[in-house]
């Protein structure tokens, strides 16, 4: 497939319903159990595939570590990932290690479709329905418990997001009237959301009070606690987005970056809320957050 | 004490100052970063704690000098506050134009005057809008945003409700400031050093 718009994964056409899908992630450690960094690892490096509507059927790992670490941990990280595989039928079937100082684990995946149906980030008609799957705020949490000024229950809650696995969702997604599918990764939802409307030529509207957010993301933020992605991305975006909710402190929680984020999907607005009843009996801290209408003025993105 | 966080990625800035901070009663101590992402966070993080402080450039280097507890406080803000007594200045703007011949023309001047008022010294202590005044604080445009600006500098900036019944503009669309009732109005007017009536 060709690179006009910024698709989630690389696509390779077998036939007529037949699709392999490509996609390679790593990250460093996000927690201090190798084997729960694993499973968080496995589950981010699978989250485009299932962003496209694919099955993952193998993976190569690519490891980066120090020859001093105590081999223990790798077996356990390797394992947390392997366990993450196994639930969804995808075989680890190689890899690559480098020597480097800092530990980075992640993995080249590729998934299959059969039903012909693959799902691009653009593609939004107007009138539709915004979905998001999980809380935001996993890296404002995830900077606090690395400056060790968080509690031991943001450490868990924010945790439990990232290994929340969106398989289920993208299965979920399936029997709905869905045009548009993407995971919320680095650029947090902010840049996702943009790439999806402006590829799409449509405004997004997002309503910032019906967002989810991890406990406690707003008193970090005001603390000063963003990490420096959440700058980067709010700067790439500057004078492309307008943002006129009352709440102006959350402003930069709306650009950070999502380390295993969720599903952002756009729904028919008839299916919207059995969709998001749906994912939210099947666990997901899922909620309606914003609408796509009409571009005007050359403006894709707006937060009220 | 001078706490170097120079070339220390995010938070760690922050930690720092946190951990030195949290460990004395009162004094003034130094904080050193290099990046701009440091700057605003350990901006954000010390506004949080309520404490006072300033910021020096020099080149790509912002030096925090900072001052905990009630003895110490910084010399160039206390100038500051002695050369200028804050004024209790309300702005009462009563209506969606500044005059009323030409409508077009008196909302561009309206846009004007109100994007100009962060610029001035002392800002005004709040500002109130009444009768069609509300359609600016309800209708998105780049009006909003400068007054978001002055709130986040500690403008109050009041809606009347009966007002905006009036017009039948529910309060979920107010896009800046707060809700007022007319006992409140009077009572900033009456308690006002100046009033600026548009």
């Amino acid at each position: 497939m060709a690179f006009e718009t910024n698709d989630d994964a690389g696509v390779f056409k077998l036939d007529e319903n037949k699709y392999l899908i490509h996609t390679v992630d790593f990250i460093t450690p996000v927690c201090d159990d190798p084997y729960t960094f694993g499973r968080i690892s496995a589950i981010n490096s699978m989250s485009d595939i299932f962003a496209m509507g694919g099955d993952p059927i193998n993976a190569l790992s690519v490891l980066m570590y120090s020859c001093d670490i105590d081999e223990s941990i790798i077996s356990e990280m390797m394992q947390g990932a392997c366990d993450e595989f196994t639930k969804v039928k995808c075989s680890l079937i190689g890899g690559h290690t480098v020597d480097d100082a800092e530990v980075k684990l992640g993995f080249a995946v590729t998934g299959l479709i059969t039903d012909g149906r693959y799902y691009k980030n653009v593609g939004v008609r107007e009138g539709d329905l915004l979905i998001y799957t999980k809380p935001l705020g996993i890296g404002i949490i995830s900077t606090a418990v690395k400056g060790e000024i968080a509690s031991r229950e943001d450490e868990v809650n924010v945790i439990d997001t990232m290994i929340t696995s969106n398989y289920q969702a993208s299965k979920i997604v399936k029997r709905y009237d869905v045009s548009a599918l993407t995971d919320v990764t680095g650029f947090g939802l902010g840049g996702h959301a943009f790439e999806m409307a402006s590829g799409s030529n449509k405004l997004f509207e997002i309503f910032v009070d019906k967002l989810n957010f991890l406990p406690n993301t707003l008193e970090f933020a005001n603390m000063g606690i963003i990490p420096a992605g959440a700058y980067y991305n709010k700067q790439f975006l500057a004078g492309k987005y307008l943002y006129l909710n009352r709440n102006i402190s959350i402003e930069i929680a709306m650009f950070d970056p999502q380390t295993s984020g969720g599903l952002l999907m756009a729904v028919s607005e008839k299916d919207a809320s059995k969709l998001n009843e749906e994912l939210m009996n099947a666990g997901y801290k899922s909620s309606i957050i914003g609408v796509a209408k009409p571009i005007k003025d050359d403006l894709f993105l707006k937060f009220i | 004490m001078v706490i170097d966080a120079r070339g220390k990625p995010c938070p760690t800035p922050v930690i720092m100052t946190k951990k030195y901070l949290d460990s004395i009663t009162e004094g003034t101590f130094t904080v050193i970063v290099d990046s701009e992402v440091s700057k605003i966070n350990v901006s954000k993080f010390l506004e949080s704690q309520g404490v006072s402080f300033e910021i020096d450039q020099s080149g790509s280097e912002f030096k925090f000098t900072v001052a905990k507890g009630f003895s110490c406080s910084l010399p160039q803000t206390d100038q500051k506050s002695e050369s200028q007594p804050s004024k209790n200045i309300v702005v009462f703007i009563t209506s969606e134009t500044i005059g009323h011949e030409n409508l077009d023309l008196g909302k561009i001047l309206m846009a004007g005057f109100l994007k100009n008022l962060k610029e001035q010294s002392p800002l005004p202590k709040t500002i109130i809008f009444v009768n069609t005044g509300v359609f600016i604080t309800t209708r998105e445009s780049d009006i909003v945003s400068a007054l978001k600006e002055l709130e986040a500098d500690g403008v109050e900036i009041l809606n009347c409700g009966t007002c905006l019944n009036f017009f039948n503009i529910d309060t979920k669309n107010l896009l800046v400031g707060s809700v007022t009732d007319a006992y409140t109005v009077a009572r900033r007017l009456f308690d006002a050093d100046k009033v600026i009536r548009v």
